[in-house]
């Protein structure tokens, strides 16, 4: 494995990325738990697994604060 | 077997590793993340790229950017191009952490099946003594941490499982439930216009990983004899027991494409699928030396790969060229620029027999002008017969 290259300028801002992508995914972890257990409570189906917005959101959130806004949370036509 | 699908519609069967509720999460994470930077921050770098940087060069230097690399010195110091680098490469390696931590998670299984397939029709041929290629040594290809070729535990199959859900989370599904769309887009885009009614008694798929695009050659021409070679072991083994899941008879053996070691005329069609980009120029023409020699006079030989450079616009180059860089893709590039028709007939075939064509592929057709990062939505077919 090749060493994997770093592209933004700030100290460990790469590897302070990868945290945070790591952190969405366990926030997506938590809320389906919450979201299975609300679904039990309640009798319902349980939620899919792919029902999530965070990761586009924080795109956004990221291209934002670089001056690019981006709209939508790129799962209208999954 | 074959059942259900996965919520992200990933056909199910025995030998993948399913994930759990969990780890489907995670993946999907990355999915998302990944089809927003392919579907919209692709093409708004693209209009960066058009509405203020090839204006400011104009002004500048009395033209647009000349070609790719020039595009690339233009885009590297932008924030917004080092942010979408940052997040594709960190993706990329997620996704193959979060596949394999799953298929760990469940080798035992993986191993039992892939030892039980051996009475399933077909087979199963490995040669320990095979030298795997040093282009394949030398980086781990898309970042794939195992490679296609490591071992981890006896008769693994650890890469094959990897790369059966990986492949499926990192194209988006676009290869289909099965990721078969390569072969049915040279089955039905190029074979059954071009060879209508032919009935191939002998087929050869080289590079042929865990037989994705193998098996819809067993279910179209199902009184063939197919065969699918490959280097590496732990994808034969994989490629085996999928098989067997799925009820396709196919024989795969551990050999190189490029000396085969079968008789002269042994195959009346021989094909790879995106083979050739991941092994170098002197393999290439190899490899197609090596078809030449295999086909019986009458035979086809078939390499479909991504489309050249020359049919793309700059820009597009430019974002396909970043995987060569930045995703461990040596020959991702390089490949793109061989005349491939002028290496079949130096690899034996008659000029007038050898052309290329572009066909359609992929369930969601995405263009390189709409931000694809692969030039995807076309695949190119080197096509010559013997
Ligand atoms: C991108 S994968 C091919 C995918 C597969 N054909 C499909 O359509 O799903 C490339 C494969 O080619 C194999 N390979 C590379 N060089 C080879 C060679 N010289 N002979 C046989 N297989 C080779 C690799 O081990 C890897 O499994």
């Amino acid at each position: 494995m090749t060493t994997a290259p770093r592209y933004l300028g700030e100290p460990h801002a790469d590897a302070l990325l990868s945290g945070l992508l790591l952190l969405t995914q366990e926030v997506a972890v938590l809320r389906h738990r919450c979201a299975v257990l609300e679904a039990e409570r309640d009798g319902r189906q349980p939620p899919s697994p792919d029902d999530s917005d965070l990761m586009p959101r924080l795109v956004d959130e990221l291209f934002g604060r670089l001056g690019t806004t981006q709209g939508t949370t790129g799962k209208e036509d999954r | 077997m074959t059942g259900a699908a996965l919520a992200d519609g990933q056909t199910v069967h025995d030998a993948l590793a399913v994930p759990t509720a969990e780890e489907a999460v995670r993946q999907n994470e990355i999915w998302t993340l990944k089809r927003k930077l392919a579907e919209e921050i692709a093409p708004e770098l693209r209009r960066h790229y058009e509405t203020e940087i090839v204006p400011r060069h104009v002004a500048e230097h009395g033209a647009p950017p000349a070609d790719r690399r020039v595009i690339a010195s233009l885009m590297a110091p932008d924030p917004r191009m080092r942010l979408f680098s940052a997040l594709r490469r960190r993706s990329q390696e997620q996704m193959w952490d979060l596949v394999l931590t799953s298929a760990n998670r469940q080798l035992d299984r993986l191993l039992d099946l892939a030892a039980g397939a051996s009475a399933a029709p077909g087979s199963l041929d490995l040669d320990p003594a095979l030298e795997i290629p040093r282009y394949l040594r030398a980086v781990d290809i898309h970042c794939m941490p195992t490679g296609y070729y490591r071992e981890f535990a006896p008769d693994d199959v650890t890469a094959g499982a990897l790369y059966d859900r990986g492949v499926y989370v990192y194209a988006g599904g676009q290869l289909g439930g099965l990721n078969d769309d390569k072969g049915w887009s040279v089955i039905r885009g190029y074979l059954d216009r071009h060879r209508p009614g032919w009935t191939p008694a002998r087929i050869l798929d080289m590079g042929c990983s865990v037989g994705h695009s193998t098996v819809p050659y067993t279910l179209r021409y199902p009184a063939a004899e197919v065969h699918a070679i490959d280097v590496a072991a732990p994808m034969l083994r994989y490629a085996r027991a999928r098989a067997a899941a799925l009820g396709a008879p196919v024989h795969f053996a551990q050999r190189d494409a490029t000396a085969t070691g079968y008789p002269d005329a042994s195959f009346d069609l021989v094909v790879s699928h995106i083979l050739l980009h991941e092994t170098s120029v002197k393999a290439v023409q190899q490899v197609l030396a090596e078809s030449y020699r295999l086909l019986r006079p009458g035979g086809l030989m078939i390499h479909a790969e991504y489309p050249p450079f020359d049919t793309m616009d700059p820009f597009a180059q430019f974002l396909v060229e970043w995987d060569t860089t930045n995703n461990n893709e040596p020959f991702w590039s390089k490949v793109r620029t061989l005349d491939l028709v002028a290496m079949a007939a130096t690899a034996g075939f008659d000029p007038a027999t050898v052309h290329r064509e572009l066909i359609p592929t992929g369930r969601r057709l995405t263009t390189g002008q709409s931000g694809s990062t692969s030039g995807g939505g076309r695949m190119q077919v080197l096509a010559a017969s013997r």
